[in-house]
């Protein structure tokens, strides 16, 4: 059956394959339109550079006039990802507009990477690191972004396990 | 009792003395006298001398008071080039005070109306609502034939459906809304706001009635935010209710000091719609109890295994055959639907024994403690407190109660009124003829109300004669409130037989009913401002 935001997403979705932003894609699972599975890849010149970071979106009947909420599924050190993957992000929130789509979503988390807001730390570790110590947070970063390139393997052995359990 | 300098047992004496000379009142007075039974509701039930003074409210007044009063005052000094509008949206914008917004103005005109995102004079707001072909919509992605769309001065269009959810979902701010498109700054005015939802809500593009400014769901929205963020303003905690409360002054008390003596200064207020309640604890009306005791109270009540405490306090064996019966409203008059032996549902003994010494199943009796003396001392001070908690609890379901009659009550009358106006031996017939009903009715509630928190009161009062004038006033209460919850519980249970019966049963009680909630709202006070004076003296004090 088709509703308001089923149809807003499959237009969401035909945009996202014609013209992409470059370094993000992002796609509905096959059988759900409200899931999506999410890549945004490192911007270059910044220590994520080349980090292939996995995000889920998960929207409900209300999207557009409700944001969906938003979880990376990489590990990420950042001032603003929380350990759980969820992320503080204004336009996720308060500054949500119906305007915003999957593709505006993608682009300002992706220009969030390189430019915390150390204000409303979700990770406090991260965000000292950032102001005091940034090789040290530097180096953090890029363990996560090698770590990112592990996860198809990890993946695999996930969905292995599932099998199993099935 | 009136002087606070009165000797003790004038105290005594005067108390009794004024319940007997109305005990004759109530009994001799036969005359019907309607108009003192619309006096008792309105009276604020709290010690004569009361600190407290406070502000009923209700949104649409509050909107026109605080808001739209400045707005009128704004208009008449005409900002050049501002249309209502503007105006409206510049003071929502300086948080509706006029003279930022006239200072601003003619400080710097163009900051303001940027601020506030209007268009900059001279442009002109050029905002349309209007019917389009052929549109697709890049919110909703719907492609319409033909649909509402709405646009402001920056041409960013969008349909109605989405503006109304997206107006919807600002609401809950309270603030100004601006275009949907996220960097567009200009501000949609209210007027706008309540059209696009008539049009949407009522599937017509014709707006029959255009509702009053006071109304508007912006402004609405805006003084909820503003009652919720001032400290000086309360909700009222009445189920349903609407109204809301300004206290203006109250005698300051700490809290942290328990022992404080004085209850008239218990800031108890009203809303707009008569409920009473305590301004300090956002509790109903508790008098004759302070703040303190009532929390003492409810937790404690919590605290008790809330099963044990529902079982004992809710149900009671039928004393003959043992079947559980949960009390849901009337009078303690009980009939056991299953075996239909009668009897007192406080004492659970004979009501055919009940004749005269009525209500002295109200009292504690300190006799029955010296044969519990010999159980242990806990056992004791929980049936203590199962026995205070058991009438507060019977009061506050019988409340329930009431307000299940009082909704009834307006059918009844209703039918009166109907059956009266066949008969042509009636000349005039006005609604305020048959107004004594609900009128009763509160006054029966707020009768049962005080009752209810006298147990809570004794349970923490230490002994001492004194306590029992409060308990002899409280039996007084008590009897009066059973009588009239008698008879509208007659009253109700023949409303279903048909006209000819209700209209005869009202007819013969009409006095009776009058002069019992006078009695009640009478009796109410006494007790109250005995409880005032008492404890004021140090003659009544608390164990805590």
């Amino acid at each position: 059956m088709s509703t308001p935001a089923k149809r807003r997403l499959m237009r969401d979705f035909k945009r996202m394959q014609q013209d992409a932003p470059s370094g993000v894609s992002a796609s509905p699972l096959p059988d759900n339109v409200m899931s999506w599975n999410a890549v945004i890849i490192g911007p270059a010149d910044t220590p994520f550079e080349d980090g292939t970071f996995r995000l889920i979106l998960q929207f409900d009947e209300q999207y557009p006039n409700k944001p969906p909420t938003v979880k990376f599924i990489s590990e990420m050190f950042h001032p603003n990802v929380y350990a759980s993957g969820e992320l503080c992000l204004d336009i996720l929130q308060n500054r949500w507009s119906p305007t915003y789509d999957v593709s505006s979503i993608l682009t300002s988390i992706q220009s969030l990477l390189n430019d915390p807001n150390i204000l409303s730390p979700a990770n406090v570790e991260a965000a000292n690191l950032y102001k005091d110590h940034r090789s040290q947070y530097v180096k953090r970063v890029r363990e996560t972004v090698e770590n990112s390139w592990n996860e198809d393997d990890l993946d695999d052995d996930l969905d292995d396990d599932d099998i199993d359990e099935d | 009792m009136s002087d606070s300098d009165d000797h003790d047992e004038d105290h005594e004496y005067q108390s009794f003395e004024f319940e007997s000379d109305y005990e004759d009142e109530y009994f001799d007075n036969q005359s019907e006298n309607s108009s003192s039974s619309t006096r008792s509701h309105n009276e604020r039930v709290s010690p004569s001398k009361t600190s407290t003074s406070f502000n009923e409210w209700t949104l649409p007044k509050f909107i026109l008071t605080v808001f739209l009063d400045k707005y009128q005052k704004l208009k008449d000094s005409k900002l050049g080039g501002c249309t209502d509008d503007d105006l409206l949206i510049l003071l929502h914008y300086k948080r509706w005070q006029a003279d930022e917004v006239i200072n601003d103005f003619f400080d710097n005109p163009k900051k303001l109306f940027e601020q506030a995102g209007l268009p900059v004079p001279p442009q002109k707001s050029a905002n349309h609502l209007k019917s389009t072909t052929s549109f697709d919509c890049s919110v909703c992605c719907e492609s319409y034939k033909q649909v509402m769309v709405y646009e402001l001065s920056c041409s960013h269009r969008y349909c109605l459906f989405c503006y109304h959810h997206y107006i919807y979902n600002e609401l809950s701010t309270g603030k100004l809304i601006h275009c949907i498109q996220p960097d567009c700054a200009l501000t949609i005015p209210h007027g706008d706001i309540d059209k696009i939802f008539d049009i949407v809500e009522h599937d017509s593009s014709i707006i029959k009635i255009t509702k009053p400014l006071n109304e508007n769901r912006l402004l609405v929205a805006s003084a909820k935010i503003f009652v919720d963020s001032q400290s000086t303003y309360k909700w009222c905690p009445a189920p349903d209710c609407k109204g809301f409360t300004e206290l203006v002054s109250s005698a300051t008390f700490d809290e942290a000091t328990l022992d404080y003596k004085d209850i008239s200064i218990i800031p108890i207020v009203r809303c707009a719609e008569s409920h009473e309640f305590c301004f300090s604890c956002n509790y109903e009306n508790h008098l004759p109890c302070p703040c303190w005791v009532v929390k003492k109270w409810i937790k404690k009540c919590q605290d008790d295994s809330e099963t044990i405490n529902w079982i004992d306090a809710n149900t009671s064996a039928c004393p003959n055959c043992l079947s559980s019966i949960e009390k849901n409203g009337g009078c303690n008059h009980m009939t056991c639907k299953k075996c239909h032996h009668e009897f007192c549902w406080v004492c659970l003994g004979n009501w055919s024994e009940h004749n005269n010494s009525y209500y002295k199943c109200n009292k504690f009796e300190q006799d029955m403690s010296e044969i519990e003396m010999k159980k242990s001392k806990s056992r004791l001070t929980l049936q203590r407190y199962l026995h205070f908690y058991k009438r507060f609890t019977i009061h506050e379901s019988s409340m329930q109660g009431d307000l299940k009659v009082l909704k009834q009550i307006n059918n009844v009358a209703v039918m009166y009124l109907e059956s009266r106006r066949k008969d042509s031996s009636v000349t005039s017939l006005a609604w305020s003829d048959i107004q004594f009903l609900p009128d009763a009715i509160r006054a029966l509630s707020n009768g049962r109300k005080t009752l209810k928190w006298t147990y809570c009161f004794a349970y923490y009062l230490m002994d001492s004669n004194f306590q029992e004038i409060f308990e002899s006033n409280q039996d007084y209460l008590n009897r009066t409130v059973e009588d009239l919850s008698e008879i509208f519980e007659k009253i109700t249970t023949t409303s279903t037989k048909g006209d000819s019966d209700i209209v005869k049963l009202i007819m013969k009680n009409k006095t009776k009913i009058i002069n019992l909630s006078n009695t009640i709202s009478l009796r109410q006070k006494t007790l109250i401002d005995g409880a005032y004076h008492n404890l004021k003296e140090g003659l009544m004090k608390f164990d805590a």
